[in-house]
């Protein structure tokens, strides 16, 4: 009992985490569409493809108008207290799932709703029936995946548009002294996607060179920078959240702009060491010595987004100035990684999504399996996701990532065209001659990207999910996050592996029914090895008994 | 519950420990489920369970890495160069803490840390009781 409330709790907080990520991404959509806020709509063929789901009109209307309606049902799902539908389930979820849920009895009322009654039911003297907690636990996930990441991935994807593949540079190799170096450490798209705007203005450029700069570039930490990597480049991924320290440790970066997660207070003495300026920009997340340049807690200064944005870019000019002399150190590894990959790609590359669900029913590719995550100082950095994913290789399996375990395969050369030769030999030809068998797909609220793959492959294959060879691999998982992440896949139906257990081991019903009891239920469940190699092979021999099943080996 | 003790004396060392017939623990402590349940708690020893799970998370914590260990074995050379960096500054890093933390609270490791239960041991088998009477109940 006591061990499902504090996972309940867990839970709980990270979708709150997710979900506060998604409520200011989806509050700058409608801000943009009421014209409160300055920003183009770039993604107005997803929005309009959304908002058909949703079962709004779409025909002669205005887009703001039509946006507008988009929003409110997402911000519905996001906080209505009044039990009725959950709109985003009914639109984006398969219907044999709902049917599951359903029977569950686990379809959110909404994402705030499961939060405050998670917290209500774990409180003293509450719910003391350690199975209607864990049904609470899976609201929870229902609405950490699609509050959390759907919505917050659709708000993103109709602002900044869906983008398109690229090429980038990745690792520490990629800073560039003499340049003014500004790193956006955290999760939230909006104001990031205007500094990086203002940043490459003739102004500001000119600015940077009258300080006796050669230019402005940026660089992202954790998912801040991924999701603008591919929308409108010009930010280089540096590192996950776990080694941001080692990051300033370079004496490279004149001005670290931190927003919401993942960003450790332990920064703040590094930064200090180098004279390097940390700007926290939310005021759900301070840091003691930060200066702040950060939206209230109304959002009430939104509207001077691109002020903020040039305050913030002027504040790395000026801080370049005045860190000359301070020692810095580049260690020289970088390399290229092709990030961007989305269902529209898939589409694009391929014309639909037959040409990979064929390759997948007829063997080429063993399987699917997202691999996503955060460190885990628990587990041996980064070398526990590349462990697990060389298994995968070998094994003929196509991995999907994104977020902080995508950067141990962005900086090894997992997501570049070359790492073809670490697959299986049957499979170079279909990755040939543009593909890297790591598909990278953003930041971690694109695990919706992830999932809308997954559902693509289905849907050809005429297959329920949970029949499919999929997973979903999380090796080095470590935060709240983490556990509505895993969860998420887990409710579709895809099993989930990990090397890092969850704090479970005081329960033995809470065991039972994370490893077991959900298989007959969900069709899937949780299994953990903190051996990465002998959890590839777990994963490997699943997705095999997965296609026996399905006849199709 | 004979399979694995037998196991054991037999000095099989795939599941160190067990409880009753459901729940195993691998020999770095990873709860796994050895056999599915049918019925509900069938009145066992509660106190076999706690030993067993104590255990299992002393286990667990051996195979933490230490700073040592990602220094020498993490794949990327540029994060071991600006470990080794830092270490030569004196910079403190999460690896630092990470090892400093060490031995990680076995309670919280179970996540059997009962500060949203203040009134409620009651609910708790006798034999567990005892553990919370000081200030982990709070």
């Amino acid at each position: 009992m006591i061990v499902a409330r504090n996972l309940l709790r867990a839970t709980a907080a990270g979708t709150a985490q997710h979900g506060a990520h998604a409520r200011e991404t989806i509050l700058a959509l409608k801000w943009a569409a009421e014209g409160k806020l300055d920003l183009p709509i770039l993604g107005a063929q997803k929005a309009l493809a959304t908002a058909k789901a949703f079962g709004i009109e779409t025909e002669g209307r205005a887009l703001n108008d039509v946006v507008v309606e988009l929003v409110d049902a997402l911000l519905d799902d996001l906080s209505r207290t009044e039990p009725k539908d959950f709109k985003t389930i009914a639109a984006c979820a398969p219907p044999e799932r709902r049917r599951v849920w359903e029977a569950l009895d686990i379809i959110p009322i909404s994402a705030y709703h499961e939060v405050f009654e998670a917290l209500h039911r774990t409180g003293c003297g509450v719910d003391g029936d350690w199975e209607s907690v864990m049904r609470q636990y899976l609201r929870c996930g229902l609405a950490f995946a699609f509050s959390g990441v759907v919505g917050a991935n659709i708000a993103t994807d109709c602002l900044f548009g869906v983008g398109d593949r690229a090429t980038s540079k990745v690792n520490l190799g990629a800073l560039e002294k003499g340049y003014v170096n500004i790193a956006v450490h955290g999760h939230l798209p909006l104001l990031v996607s205007q500094i990086v705007e203002v940043g490459r203005s003739e102004e500001m450029v000119a600015l940077a060179r009258s300080k006796g700069a050669k230019g402005i570039r940026f660089y992202g930490i954790c998912c801040s920078g991924l999701a603008a990597l591919y929308r409108y480049g010009g930010v280089i991924p540096l590192s996950n959240a776990l080694s941001a320290e080692l990051v300033l440790g370079t004496g490279a970066l004149d001005l670290w702009v931190a927003d919401v997660q993942d960003v450790f207070p332990a920064i703040m003495d590094v930064a200090k060491c180098f004279k390097t300026a940390v700007i926290t920009t939310s005021e759900s997340a301070r840091l003691p010595g930060a200066e702040r340049f950060e939206y209230d807690r109304k959002h009430s200064n939104v509207a001077e987004t691109k002020a903020l944005a040039e305050k913030i870019v002027r504040r790395g000019v000026e801080s370049f100035a005045s860190r000359c002399g301070i020692p810095v150190y580049i260690p020289p590894y970088e390399v290229e990684a092709e990030v961007g990959f989305s269902v529209e790609y898939v589409c694009k590359r391929f014309g639909s999504f037959r040409p990979l669900a064929e390759a997948i029913r007829d063997g080429k590719i063993l399987g699917v399996v997202n691999m996503v995550g955060c460190n885990n100082p628990k587990a041996l950095y980064e070398k526990t996701i590349v462990d697990v994913a060389d298994v995968l290789l070998e094994n003929g399996v196509l991995i999907l990532t994104n977020g902080c375990a995508s950067f141990p395969l962005m900086k090894l050369g997992y997501c570049n065209v070359s790492a073809a030769s670490r697959t299986s030999e049957g499979l170079r030809d279909f990755w040939s001659p543009d593909l890297p068998p790591v598909w990278h797909v953003g930041e971690c609220v694109d695990n919706a990207r992830s999932s809308g793959i997954f559902a693509g492959i289905a849907n050809v294959l005429e297959k329920r999910l949970c029949e499919l060879p999929f997973a979903f691999a999380s090796p080095e998982w470590g935060n709240e996050k983490g556990i509505g992440a895993s969860l998420g896949f887990r409710l579709l139906g895809v099993s989930s592996y990990h090397c890092v257990e969850a704090q479970i081991q005081g329960s033995r019903k809470v065991i039972e029914f994370l490893k077991e009891g959900t298989k007959a239920t969900l069709g899937s469940a949780m299994h953990v090895d903190v051996d990465p190699i002998a959890l590839g092979r777990k994963i490997v021999g699943d997705l095999k008994a997965k296609r026996k099943a399905l006849g199709w080996d | 519950m004979s399979e694995q003790r037998d196991g054991e004396e037999r000095g099989e060392a795939a599941h160190f420990h067990s409880h009753r017939t459901l729940i195993g623990f691998d020999e770095h402590g990873i709860p796994t489920v050895t056999r599915r349940a049918d019925h509900g708690d069938d009145g066992d020893d509660p106190g076999a369970f706690i030993r067993d799970y104590t255990k299992a998370v002393a286990e667990y914590r051996k195979t933490f890495p230490t700073k040592r260990d990602v220094l020498e074995k993490t794949p990327d050379p540029a994060v071991r160069e600006g470990l080794l960096r830092a270490e030569q500054l004196g910079i403190d890093v999460a690896f630092d803490r990470f090892d400093r933390q060490k031995p990680q609270c076995g309670f919280g490791l179970a996540a059997f840390v009962v500060k949203s239960a203040i009134w409620d041991l009651a609910a708790l088998p006798k034999k567990r009781r005892g553990a919370f009477a000081g200030p982990t109940a709070t």
